[in-house]
């Protein structure tokens, strides 16, 4: 075997002296002169792609950063505005918390829209005979048609399935309108029985609306057929 | 970018100091010296292009060692698969040096047979003389596994070299 000194002495004698000879060392070094022109060019080509990329990437990056603002200018008040109703939608209710309207004959018409901007239904689910109505900007798991009771004052806190299990047009609806926030329509000063559950109400053709259903609601005057009031509600389970 | 004449001079100047070194690692590593000039030639033009991008935190013999080891990389990955180049370039061959002695011979062949990082961490430490921080810059290694990696490639080399001897000795 080859001793130590005699393998490291060899690595040593291999590091040392000249491999390439004088001769072929100038003449490598005169094709690489000829090469030269033609590697400065492709590396002038190499730069100027590189920098158009890196200047259309900052275009990119500028013009992403001025969409970003555009969006925050836009939606930040919006998202601001309907936190302070306690959610986020881009489609805030109305800023209505009650209004009156007085006459006799006054309907309310509820509408669900699919966002392909198609009627499902059109049903005429509410008859308020009574004088007076107002609307509250309700939120509740439990709002349904049927807070427009036969009772004076009815809000929405007041009923449960409990308290109106055993009518059977409450019932109907009951299921179909929970978890809907909507607006509360009671009556004021009702003295007598309101038929605000029409046969309608439970018929086929009344949809629940889906999450991204918009439900309109008309206030209208029975008496002449004109719309009082018309509300539109986005994104009803927000 | 290259600043044209001035990186032009830079370029050689370092050939002249370099190109030796440049001309050991190829030969060391490849099979024939025109292998090895071609090498050379194309290790100086990567130079030249990137002559602006060169930071100087290496040596420019580490740095230069370092473009000759990813060109070589890249001839040898296109080289397992082509086989046609494979035969261009031949067999290691006796005859097409100009100044190599048996012995230096005897050692690329039996460098040819070493595993390739024992080989690599071997002929950076002994033949190129790089610290152990610089052979760890040009093949990115830790000075630790450099130190490791060369005390077994020595370990290997002797072993080969000296069964050589033995063969040579029954011949």
């Amino acid at each position: 075997m080859r001793s130590e000194p005699s393998t490291l002495d060899l690595l040593r004698r291999a590091s040392e002296g000249n491999l390439m000879p004088a001769h072929r060392q100038a003449e490598v070094w005169r094709k690489i002169e000829d090469r030269i022109p033609e590697a400065v060019e492709g590396q002038v080509k190499r730069d100027k792609l590189r920098s158009l990329f890196i200047r259309g990437k900052a275009i990119f990056a500028g013009a992403g950063s001025i969409l970003i603002l555009a969006a925050i200018v836009v939606f930040a008040p919006r998202i601001v505005e309907n936190a302070a109703y306690g959610k986020v939608t881009h489609n805030p209710m109305p800023k209505i918390t009650e209004e009156s309207f007085a006459g006799t004959g006054l309907e309310v018409h509820l509408m669900a829209k699919q966002p392909q901007d198609h009627f499902v239904s059109q049903s005429v689910v509410l008859k308020v005979t009574n004088p007076t109505m107002k609307m509250f900007k309700g939120h509740s798991r439990n709002i349904n048609l049927a807070v427009i009771s036969e009772k004076a004052n009815a809000s929405y806190e007041r009923l449960s399935s409990s308290q109106t299990a055993g009518d059977p047009h409450f019932a109907a609806t009951h299921n179909r309108w929970k978890n809907i926030p909507c607006y509360v329509v009671t009556t004021e000063g009702a003295t007598e029985a309101i038929p605000v559950l029409g046969t309608k109400l439970s018929g086929p053709t009344l949809v629940q609306p889906k999450p991204q259903d918009t439900v309109i609601v008309d206030i209208v005057d029975a008496t002449n057929g004109q719309i009082l009031r018309k509300y539109q509600f986005s994104d009803v389970t927000n | 970018m290259s600043d044209g004449p001035s990186a032009s001079a830079e370029i050689q100047t370092l050939y002249e100091l370099y190109a030796q070194d440049v001309y050991r690692y190829a030969w060391f590593n490849l099979d024939t010296s025109a292998v090895a000039e071609d090498v050379v030639q194309e290790v100086y033009l990567r130079a030249l292009g990137s002559w602006n991008s060169f930071r100087h935190d290496s040596s420019a013999k580490t740095w230069l060692i370092a473009i000759a080891r990813n060109y070589i990389y890249d001839s040898y990955r296109k080289r397992k698969t082509e086989d046609a180049i494979l035969q261009d370039y031949g067999v290691r061959t006796g005859n097409d040096e100009f100044t190599t002695t048996n012995d230096i011979m005897d050692l690329r062949d039996a460098l040819s047979r070493m595993k390739e990082n024992y080989r690599q961490a071997v002929i950076l430490r002994y033949i190129q003389m790089l610290s152990a921080k610089e052979a760890g810059a040009v093949l990115g290694w830790s000075e630790a596994k450099v130190r490791w990696t060369t005390h077994r490639g020595l370990q290997q080399l002797r072993g080969l070299l000296s069964s050589d001897d033995e063969e040579g000795d029954r011949q």
